[in-house]
């Protein structure tokens, strides 16, 4: 892999996370995080989705009159969001119920307009899809730590096995909005403190 | 009353933004002064309150099973399933009132449009509004309900948005460790925030 | 770049011919799959409830089609009366529906004619804290005391009002009765430990009062005179 490739598929892992640095797809990273089978699922959607609307777009981005830029883009971000919903109510029936609404919410996922707009209406296919691939492992890596502690302590279950004994008390709080709202707010302080450029100047 | 119990619900027990986590990245980004908070809540009231009633006149007449009775008959129209077409003509629907209400803002105030700016064309990307339309589908609400659901959801959400950015700027004087500065103190506001929402659920209506 | 009108146009509308093919098709070829998986989990619901498969058990959509259709009768019964009318046909989706309106004149109520194990089943709803819990109760032949009931869909907290899926919840009502020697409506759901008549209370859930309390009152609703409860009070069976 070269350098850039190596940029462009890791750097949203840490230093370009869309979620703890651009503030993207915060919706979903709490809504869908009680527990990891569901935050999975979600993050394969995700993928599913960035990674084909970043390559339609990109292949059309020179094609794509001005006026009609935005909605164009959101025609083809819809299209993809209700073939992953249909697959899942197809093939995953059992998780699509817990996704609820949330699997159709990913077409306004700030992220996948975010990049549609930053990277694949200026560069091409092959390299729009590697960028859709970064920023979703970069999702789904913020995902899965989220849903891995609101899992194990707010049920004391992982993937919906149980884990901690009897002797604890699930606390209630991680299941609930607050519990996702502090999880995020530390996790992005363990990361700056660790990266000290990405810290905010007032 | 039944519709009134719906906007207490949406607006407090059920609050867009810090119960269901949807409007997020606007709530995020603009909390930063009570003013511009003020203008994107205010928006986001009047989107709310007209797209979800007219996405249920959509969805009941023309997307789910049956829906085209009033045109092609009650027998015919009951095999016709568009309810999958449910996401995008909402979005196509949110967009264009946007749009409208954009030039409509425009032309009648252009005080008002200047100090909302770019926050206008944004809504449309908001996944408050998307979401309304389809907790408005999952709970199966008729036309009166949507309208009250979607101003209540809208009025929470402003409430939310501007107590934040009060927040915020208030937060402004106080030491926070630089890693937490911005963003970071933020979500833990938020979560506090929320947990004050929570007492709601205890209201019985 | 400049595109001319004609090419904007064009383009909007292949655009929307490339999409709502692409949609259209994926939507119709799963469509048969996806009905069957509703269909598969109704089954499975009621199968459970009923006693008839394990509380873990998934069967195939055939081995669940035939063990629904050899044991399970389809009645319709008329609301105001409780008199059986005939066969019936569960449509979950179309009775909610009616049901906004009042409740309808009949309804469709599910008969387990297995011996040994014969039941009546009801789908019921009401509002939880967060979602409206839709779920099936057993009743025992003698149309009183509750055989099992399952929440076969909800949007409660995790952890919270959502261990109403939870053994210790479920488990509690297997030989509770709806009604006392008075034919007054005694099924409730108490506080955790503040069970009185324990006969027709169960333990709620701590933390989640509200869902707690929602359960039993969906369950007063539901058999009282003006919805299911005729028919158990009447002679027929």
């Amino acid at each position: 892999m070269n350098a850039e490739t190596k940029n462009v598929l890791l750097g949203p892992i840490h230093l370009k996370n869309p979620i703890t640095l651009h503030v993207l797809g915060i919706c979903s990273a709490l809504a869908v995080t009680a527990n990891l089978e569901t935050a999975f699922v979600m993050s394969g959607a995700l993928t599913f989705v960035l990674v084909g609307s970043n390559f339609v777009i990109s292949l059309l981005r020179n094609k794509i009159p001005g006026s009609i830029r935005v909605i164009t883009q959101l025609t083809i971000i819809a299209s993809l969001v209700i073939v992953t919903d249909q697959l899942l109510k197809a093939y995953l029936f059992d998780v699509s119920k817990q996704l609820s609404v949330f699997v159709g919410l990913i077409v306004t996922n700030c992220i996948v307009m975010g990049r549609a707009e930053a990277f694949a209406m200026g560069n091409p296919p092959g390299k729009s899809a590697l960028d859709g691939l970064g920023n979703s492992i970069g999702y789904a890596v913020i995902l899965i730590i989220v849903a891995f502690f609101r899992e194990l302590l707010g049920s004391g279950k992982l993937m919906g096995a149980q884990v901690l004994g009897d002797w604890y008390e699930p606390n209630g709080l991680m299941v609930m909005s607050p519990g996702a709202f502090f999880l995020v707010g530390l996790i992005i302080w363990a990361q700056r403190s660790f990266s000290q450029e990405l810290n905010e100047n007032e | 009353m039944e519709l009134i119990n719906i906007f207490i619900q949406s607006a407090f027990i059920e609050n867009m933004a810090l119960a269901f986590f949807l409007g997020m990245c606007s709530f995020l980004a603009v909390s930063k002064k009570v003013e511009t908070a003020v203008g994107l809540g205010a928006a986001v009231v009047f989107v709310l309150g007209i797209t979800t009633p007219l996405n249920n006149l959509i969805y009941e007449n023309l997307l789910r099973e049956g829906g085209l009775s009033w045109l092609l008959g009650a027998e015919k129209a009951a095999e016709i399933d568009l309810e999958f077409l449910a996401v995008i003509a909402f979005i196509a629907t949110i967009a264009a009132t946007v749009q409208i209400v954009e030039m409509a803002i425009d032309k009648f105030s252009p005080a008002l449009y200047g100090a909302l700016g770019v926050f206008l064309p944004l809504i449309a990307v908001n996944c408050a509004i998307l979401g309304g339309s389809l907790f408005m589908v999952q709970r199966e609400y008729n036309i009166a309900e949507s309208a009250v659901f979607g101003l209540g959801a809208g009025f929470g959400f402003m409430l939310a948005i501007v107590a934040l950015a009060a927040i915020r700027e208030k937060l402004k004087y106080s030491n926070i460790p630089a890693s937490l500065r911005g963003l970071g103190i933020t979500f833990i506001t938020t979560g506090l925030m929320a947990m004050g929402f929570i007492i709601f659920g205890g209201i019985k209506l | 770049m400049e595109f001319s009108n004609k090419y904007i146009l064009g383009f909007a509308l292949i655009l929307c011919l490339v999409c709502s093919l692409v949609v259209s098709t994926t939507a119709v070829l799963l469509k048969d799959k996806q009905e069957a998986n509703i269909k598969l989990d109704t089954q499975i619901q009621i199968l459970r409830v009923a006693g008839l498969i394990g509380a873990t058990e998934k069967p195939s959509v055939d081995e669940a089609d035939k063990l629904y259709t050899e044991n399970i009768e389809e009645l319709s019964v008329d609301t105001a009366s409780g008199n059986i009318l005939g066969p019936g046909k569960l449509n979950s989706k179309l009775f909610i529906k009616a049901v906004k309106e009042g409740m309808p004149e009949n309804y469709t109520m599910l008969k387990v004619t297995t011996p040994g194990k014969e039941s009546y089943v009801f789908l019921v709803w009401g509002g939880g804290l967060w979602s409206t819990m839709y779920g099936y109760i057993a009743l025992e032949p003698d149309k009183n005391t509750v055989k099992g009931l399952t929440f076969y869909t909800h949007g409660e907290t995790p952890g919270l009002g959502g261990e109403i899926d939870s053994d210790y919840f479920k488990d509690q009502w297997p030989g509770k009765k709806l009604f006392d020697a008075d034919g007054v409506m005694q099924i409730d759901v108490m506080k955790k430990g503040k069970v009185k008549l324990a006969e027709h209370q169960v333990d709620g859930i701590s933390g989640a009062t509200i869902t707690s309390v929602a359960v039993g009152e969906l369950l007063q609703k539901w058999f009282n005179g003006s919805h299911y409860g005729k028919f158990l009070t009447s002679e027929a069976e």
